[in-house]
């Protein structure tokens, strides 16, 4: 059977130290997101500082990561979010993942500080920590182009100079814009001291079943490819997305102050600026862009949160924006959010220039251009900025009640939650914060979708109208159970049942592919389970820092003023409603009323063990 | 009676255009189906399945108000969007 290796590497002392992974590990939590989870859930201390050397970054591929397994290029990495203070984890794609497999590790543990700014060396089987003095100070496109020419064929993640300046959103970034983007896990890599993980190998997976992968594959793909989604994402990506939401009145608009926008940003005005399509590792979606710009993207949450947030319509100026943040390495979501906040409160005269130094305002490209550079730099009111949410401190308390952020973290996604009550909940309970990657029921957006198959993907009691709060725990609890399996087999969420589809991989998917690699058999009802332990896991590494049930809640906005526009028009979340579908998801999950997992449930847990 | 008839990428592309006029004889979606299938087959082809409904998974927008039942009734100069509504990000 397939071997699996974690690695720690202790920054402060010089040393490395490998291990097999044990096999009840990959039984309870697969790998990726559900062992780096489990790995931070053991190994940090309550009370420790997002900043200090005794938080841990960790990455990690799941089984599937870099075989012939549809889009299976993904990898996660995982730290205390100096965003959030709580669960840091993000979950990227591109060409590393399958390469720090390739070169002879599935988990990366990174613990304290190096001296010097260095970079970790994986290659076939061996790590190094060394010299990253050189590379210091490289944006993320040029410190990439550096380490193929003084290392040849390599694979990076690396942080840009907002990593190493510790802004709070600074993310992780491989290829020109595939990113580790959210809970400023770049400021985690920054913080220690470290420019990058480089990663080579030739060293490829060993596959238990040949013969039964070839096939499984193959029926796998003749699957999907007759779906009449896939062409859709294919030609187009992620900004499709706009159109839709902003035919329904749900694009964050100016800080949600309104919730439509322009035609102007439509994905086939975006055509023609795209030299062409391209995918990640072991893809035939290929579902992102090439710019004209020197760049890739924007995808979907880059088009609303730097355009349409910003209140900016022109799309070059929304390609460039996108381009500064992926050379900087700062997460699209948070500097649109955080930018378009600053300028609210602009506005309405909660801040002023003695404290920005400038004039802000909406629809001004130059002035977002400078602000992206200057927090990256922690440069004069970009010092503030680069604090994200933790900049209320600042701002002062009533700057809150404009924040579009739920535990700290800004929302990831233009969509305003206002209108299908379950994309509420799902943003409220996410693991990580205010994000739709974790547990977004889409198919609530299908607002023909027959009530039985609605059950049928969702169970019994979901009820069809979305703008309703009856049985939305059950889309969201669904959601949150198999995007974190998926997370954890390596695979990406853009072909999961239930995420742009009503069809796509499922359970019954990741078995038979499983199998096959591993040569281990998870039934469908076990991976379930591990998606829900998963979740579970995340739950006590936020308790154990401090969350409580207090902090699955929404911006204030989204309860207290009604959407203005279209057909979201009138449309708000209700605190009486929300807190009670809160509450039925809570006991869904088993979880105490104070939304804590259960004691047993905790020992149980516990007992999967600390490192052999 | 006139109904303005807009579809959102890539529907649009199919007929070339963001917006088509229709003239439909009752104020049905079923007369607004039949009158596609006459004038715009490839259009239809797409989104009416074999029993000749619409497709489940093209959403539809009468002026603002989303439509989950299809038995409403149009009136001279509505808008009528249809979309396929991918939500994933």
């Amino acid at each position: 059977m397939q071997e699996r290796k974690l690695a720690i590497v202790d920054l402060s002392k010089g040393k490395v130290q490998t291990y097999t992974i044990p096999k009840s590990w990959r039984r309870g939590f697969l790998g990726g997101r559900g062992i780096n989870s489990y790995l931070l859930y053991n190994l940090l201390e309550k009370g420790t500082d997002p900043f200090s050397p005794r938080n841990v970054f960790i990455l990690g591929v799941g089984p599937l990561g870099g075989t012939l397994a549809p889009s299976s290029s993904r990898f996660s990495a995982s730290a205390l979010s100096p965003e959030t203070g709580f669960l840091g984890d993000a979950n990227c794609g591109g060409f590393f993942g399958p390469e720090l497999r390739y070169a002879g590790f599935d988990h990366l543990v990174l613990r304290g500080k190096a001296k010097n700014p260095s970079y970790v060396n994986v290659q076939d089987g061996e790590i190094e920590i060394r010299d990253g003095r050189d590379y210091w100070g490289m944006d993320t496109y040029d410190v990439q182009k550096a380490f193929r020419k003084d290392l040849g064929d390599v694979e990076s993640v690396v942080c840009g100079v907002a990593g190493e300046n510790k802004v709070r959103f600074a993310c992780l970034r491989t290829g020109v814009k595939n990113a580790a983007g959210r809970c400023g896990l770049g400021a985690v890599m920054g913080s220690k001291n470290v420019k990058a993980v480089v990663a080579s190998g030739t060293d490829g997976i060993e596959v238990e079943h040949p013969e039964e992968m070839l096939e499984v594959v193959k029926d796998i793909k003749d699957y999907l490819m007759a779906s009449k989604i896939t062409p859709i994402l294919g030609s187009m990506g992620t900004p499709l997305l706009y159109e839709i939401s902003n035919t329904i009145g749900a694009i964050r608009t100016k800080n949600s102050q309104l919730n439509a926008w322009s035609d102007s940003l439509n994905a086939e005005e975006l055509e023609k600026y795209v030299e062409k399509m391209i995918s990640c590792s072991s893809c035939f979606m290929h579902c992102r862009h090439r710019n004209m710009f020197d760049g890739e993207g924007p995808e979907y949450t880059a088009v609303g949160l730097l355009g349409a947030n910003l209140g900016l319509d022109d799309y070059p100026e929304v390609i460039k924006l996108n381009n500064t943040c992926n050379e900087l390495g700062l997460d699209v979501s948070s500097s649109g959010t955080i930018l378009s906040w600053a300028f609210e409160l602009y506005k309405k005269g909660l801040i002023d220039k003695k404290m920005t130094g400038q004039e802000l305002r909406f629809g001004d490209f130059e002035l977002a251009d400078e602000l992206l550079h200057k927090i990256s730099k922690r440069e004069g009111f970009g010092d503030i900025l680069a604090e994200s949410s933790k900049a209320v401190k600042k701002f002062g308390p009533k700057s809150e009640d404009y924040l579009i952020a739920v535990k700290g973290l800004p929302q990831s996604d233009p969509h305003d939650v206002r209108y299908i009550k379950a994309f509420g909940l799902g943003i409220a309970t996410a693991s990580r914060g205010a994000d739709h990657l974790r547990s977004r029921p889409t198919l609530e957006i299908f607002f023909r979708l027959p009530l039985e198959v609605k059950e049928k993907i969702y169970g019994k009691g979901v009820t069809a109208d979305p703008t309703s709060y009856d049985g939305k725990e059950k889309a969201v609890y669904f959601s949150d159970n198999i995007f974190a399996t998926i997370d954890s087999v390596g695979i990406c969420k853009f072909i999961c049942h239930g995420f742009n589809s009503p069809h796509f991989l499922s359970y019954e998917h990741f078995s038979k592919l499983l199998h096959a690699v591993t040569g281990m058999r998870f039934g469908e009802k076990e991976l379930e389970n591990i998606g829900k332990r998963i979740i579970d896991t995340e739950r006590m590494f936020n308790f154990k820092h401090g969350m409580t049930a207090k902090d699955d809640t929404l911006p204030k906005r989204y309860f207290d003023d009604p959407m203005k526009l279209k057909v979201g028009k009138g449309h708000r979340i209700e605190r009486k409603g929300f807190q009670k579908m809160k509450k039925r998801y809570y006991k869904l999950r088993n979880w105490n009323e104070q939304g804590r997992v259960k004691k047993q449930r905790v020992k149980q847990i516990e007992s999967y063990g600390g490192l052999p | 009676m006139d109904i303005t008839l807009k579809l959102l990428k890539p529907l649009n592309d199919v007929v070339g255009q963001n917006e088509l006029s229709i003239k439909v004889e009752n104020g049905t979606i079923e007369s607004l189906l039949a009158a596609l299938s006459n004038d715009h087959p490839k259009l239809a082809e797409e989104i009416i399945d074999e029993k000749g409904d619409l497709d489940y998974r093209i959403n539809v927008i009468l002026n603002d108000k989303p439509l989950s039942d299809l038995n409403v009734s149009l009136n001279d100069g509505d808008l009528v969007t249809l979309f396929i509504p991918i939500s994933g990000g």
